[in-house]
């Protein structure tokens, strides 16, 4: 590689990295700094964080984002394998217009879907006015503004992802390992449960991390239509901030969904390097 | 037209001597063709000449000029790839006139420019189409008449036939001949089809492996090669090693035969399948017997067993001669080629 | 010799079944997937006071009403302002990127790799109170605008990526040699020869970064100010005090240009630009 290409390759790349740096980096580096000294000022430490895990604000926050996460995923799972499925053997017109639909809400604003979530599952909404109307309930369910309504929302955003990977691994699957797999003998359902599911399995665990992780450091939809008495982590480190100023609480939640963040990069990597991997060596 | 000339050029990737020190000078207004199998540095060479690899070593001189840090753009070369690259979204006018637009051509100049050197190449009129619109052997003439309308110093041409189906190679090779020779640039051509470059070169330079083995005119390199690579390389069935050699002659199968050579032991015989007799017992010659025959309608080419020499012998003959005939061979007298050894002679 | 496969009584119906809640559930989902979307729209035409569903009567009253709303017109003008801006800085650095990653061979083209994706790594809400808090230190909290540029500018830059990048790598490197050859500079060539070859991927990066932009809520909700209100952030407090249909009307007429939006792509790139890493 002659000097001259090398000098080229650092001043071409140089805008977009300095860029990224002193704004992107930096700020988060600082962020990290900043949830370490603490405002009893004595140097670097983790008291931020040991009063945070301590307080039962955060631990329940915690333990909100967890299962309205694993809600999510399993929502996702149930509703992307059936469209997957039928994508994939569709037409391509057919699969156009299902992938359309699911991508659609994908394109909108998180505040445009809330609202339309509010219409529906609000104490006037749709919902309750339905049931109410036919006599089901006498006062209308507390739909909106809750874990629930989260645990909606969040599916209604995330469910493409999951469709596209199940998609994907979906469409690589061998046509004659089912064809083979009919010619002995096994029906449809018994194809899908010990033919596709398996060999779906990468995609399927993959995607799953992905809803996973990013469910877990949403913010937008669960703001909107979670209450903010029962916040999760990223609204809680909201509040914390902009609600409260306690910045020694909002640096260290900031802190430990960095830390969420990374952690679910690498894991995601790893899982499906590893994966991709075991599935060629079957193959 | 100018001078072009390189001494001692070379590129080194690491370990690896992609071309090292490739010498070797181009006339005014003549055709050289850098020949050799793939890999043996003759694209790199030319690369290095265009400027798109600076080279390790060694220089490049246009006109007497020494031009190693010359941009590429400022180089005024005219090349023609061997994917033509010509731009997808402009018109066959708009890609001749490229370079001229660069030059500061006015449009009028531009246009009747470019409508004369179409016409050279044999595409009048195309200026409004896309090269999608054309064939293979008329997109390469757009890009011979891109890079010529410019009025290079250089033509520099890498491998342009060889996306060319065979018919249509034989034609390009004579318009290239009749346009090279009408506007009397300068040219390069790199290709490993040794009958392009005995066709259109007034020298040849053959490259293997990196290095220069060996510069002449066609007549010259065909039928006096020098090198068992060359000669190997340019069809000569038959390399081996003779029984032994004597002043002004070589021995080979038992007989002696007359030769010129330099006197080395470790040099090797060539004969070209046509250059050797073969006739029926009885004659003059070294014996050997047929053991395979192939018929290709006017010649038949046969495998000769000869005791002696580690390899069968192919002759290329009229007569017909059955399999498992016993034979006598004679090199036609002054066909035989003393060659360095170069390259490996694999046993049969 | 094994015997052949005798079809079990109970697998007839259970296919038939398993057919019936394969497609079912295919058709739940989807409407799902529409419901909040048709449900806005199609209220917003009602010519009641309230928000109802099923709206009351038909009207586009709800529209001529919103385009009457002060807070909608500015805040839409901040938002377009605000994307179109930041689409346009995000664009030189992720063209530049993408040159480094296609035509360029150094060690630490991973990481540089990584830099480059690292928006999308890192939550937004995260980066969102990270660039809020490096801008209190500085006391441009009030700079409203230019903070929505420049922080809109980073997170979009990996969106932008990936379709140039691909476009670019699509590329013919002996086409630009060729017009090198011809005495274009790399200047010349850049614009001539390769800006219009990879100009499909920057439309299709470009739409998906201002679409981003626009919609974006959780990192604007860090920056906006009063002065300075993009649409979703104004659109979300006002939503609290209007029980009427006009948020259903301004909901309804983003979701149509977003649909315009959606042709576009269709149409000039393609569905694939969505391909997950």
């Amino acid at each position: 590689m002659s000097a001259g290409a090398k000098r080229e390759t650092y001043i071409i790349g140089a805008p977009a990295s300095v860029w990224l740096i002193v704004l992107l980096v930096i700020p988060c580096l600082y962020l990290l700094f900043q949830s370490l000294t603490p405002l009893s000022g004595s140097g670097l430490s983790l008291e931020n964080y040991a009063n945070l895990i301590e307080s039962s604000t955060f631990q329940k926050a915690l333990r909100r984002s967890v299962i309205v996460s694993i809600w999510v995923t399993i929502l996702t799972v149930l509703a992307g394998y059936p469209i997957a499925l039928v994508a994939s053997r569709a037409s391509s017109r057919t699969r156009t217009i299902v992938m359309v639909i699911v991508i659609f809400p994908f394109l909108l604003s998180a505040v445009v879907r809330a609202y339309g979530w509010t219409v529906i599952l609000g104490e006037n909404g749709v919902v309750n006015d339905f049931l109410v109307g036919i006599g089901l309930i006498d006062e209308p369910l507390k739909l909106i503004q809750n874990t629930f309504a989260i645990v909606v929302g969040e599916t209604h955003v995330l469910l493409p992802y999951m469709v596209l990977s199940l998609l994907t691994v979906i469409q690589r699957i061998d046509r004659n390992l089912e064809a083979a797999a009919m010619s002995l003998g096994a029906s449809p359902p018994v194809i899908f449960f010990k033919v596709v599911v398996p060999l779906t399995l990468p995609g399927l665990l993959t995607g799953m991390l992905l809803v996973f992780s990013l469910s877990m450091t949403a913010f937008a939809t669960p703001f909107l239509l979670g209450g903010p008495r029962s916040p999760i982590l990223t609204v809680l480190m909201y509040q914390y901030a902009y609600t409260l100023f306690d910045w020694s609480k909002a640096t260290a939640v900031a802190g430990v969904l960095l830390i969420l963040g990374l952690g679910f990069v690498i894991l995601h990597r790893f899982v499906s390097r590893r994966l991709m991997r075991d599935a060629e060596a079957k193959s | 037209m100018a001078e072009v000339k390189l001494t001692g050029l070379s590129k080194l990737y690491g370990d690896f001597a992609a071309a090292s020190n490739v010498s070797f000078d181009v006339e005014s207004g003549s055709f050289l063709s850098l020949l050799g199998p793939s890999g043996c540095g003759k694209t790199t060479t030319l690369r290095m000449i265009i400027g798109f690899e600076e080279p390790s070593a060694g220089d490049i001189f246009i006109d007497g000029e020494r031009i190693n840090n010359v941009k590429p753009w400022l180089r005024d070369l005219g090349v023609v790839f061997q994917n033509y690259a010509l731009f997808p979204y402009m018109t066959v006018a708009e890609n001749v006139a490229f370079g001229l637009k660069r030059r500061g051509m006015a449009p009028a100049e531009i246009k009747h420019r470019t409508s004369e050197f179409l016409e050279l190449v044999g595409l009048p009129g195309k200026e409004d189409r896309f090269p999608r619109q054309l064939s293979g052997g008329q997109q390469q003439r757009v890009a011979l008449a891109r890079a010529l309308v410019i009025e290079p110093r250089v033509l520099l041409l890498d491998e342009p036939l060889s996306n060319l189906d065979a018919k249509l190679r034989a034609e390009m090779r004579f318009e290239l001949k009749r346009i090279q020779s009408e506007t009397g640039v300068t040219s390069i051509f790199v290709t490993h089809d040794q009958e392009e470059a005995l066709t259109l070169s007034d020298r040849i330079v053959v490259m293997n492996q990196g290095e220069v083995i060996t510069v002449g005119n066609p007549k010259e390199i065909w039928e006096k090669p020098t090198s068992a690579f060359v000669a190997d390389f340019l069809g000569v069935e038959n390399i081996f090693a003779p029984d032994s050699f004597e002043s002004g002659a070589v021995n080979i199968g038992g007989n002696r035969f007359a030769a010129e050579h330099d006197g080395q032991n470790d040099r090797l015989v060539g004969l070209r399948s046509t250059d050797i007799e073969i006739s029926e017992t009885g004659a003059s010659g070294f014996a050997g017997r047929v053991r395979q025959s192939s018929y290709r309608g006017a010649i038949n080419t046969y495998v000769v067993d000869v005791p002696g020499i580690s390899r069968p012998l192919y002759v290329s003959t009229a007569s017909d001669l059955p399999i498992g005939s016993d034979v006598v061979l004679k090199p036609r007298e002054g066909a035989i080629l003393i060659l360095e050894p170069d390259m490996e002679i694999t046993a049969a | 010799m094994t015997g052949q496969i005798t079809e079990r009584v109970w697998e007839r119906p259970l296919i038939a079944a398993g057919r019936i809640f394969l497609w079912g559930s295919v058709c739940f989902w989807l409407i799902f997937v529409l419901a909040p979307v048709l449900v806005t729209v199609v209220s917003s035409f009602t010519a009641a006071e309230f928000l109802t569903f099923p709206p009351k009567g038909f009207s586009l009253r709800w529209y001529f009403r919103v385009m009457e709303l002060d807070w909608f017109l500015t805040s839409m003008q901040t938002s377009l302002i605000v994307a179109a801006v930041s689409t346009l800085i995000a664009t030189i650095f992720a063209v530049l990127a993408a040159r480094v990653l296609t035509r360029h061979r150094f060690r630490a083209k991973g990481a540089f790799e990584i830099l480059m994706l690292s928006p999308l790594i890192i939550p937004g809400v995260v980066f969102g109170f990270a660039f809020f808090n490096v801008v209190l230190q500085f006391r441009m909290e009030g700079w409203n605008l230019l903070n929505l540029f420049v922080a809109h500018s980073v997170v979009t830059i990996p969106l932008m990526l990936r379709p140039i990048w691909s476009s670019m790598a699509g590329t013919d490197l002996s086409l630009e040699e060729a017009a090198q050859c011809l005495g274009a500079t790399p200047w010349v060539t850049f614009w001539k020869i390769t800006f219009p070859m990879i100009l499909p991927g920057i439309v299709a990066g470009a739409i998906i970064a201002f679409t981003f932009s626009f919609n974006d809520i959780t990192i604007a909700i860090f920056l906006v100010g009063p002065g300075t209100q993009t649409l979703p952030v104004q659109l979300m407090s006002q939503i609290e005090y209007t029980p009427d249909a006009s948020p259903a009307a301004i909901t309804s007429i983003i979701i149509f240009f977003t649909l315009i939006l959606f042709f576009i792509i269709d149409r000039t790139v393609g569905m694939d630009v969505f391909a997950q890493k």
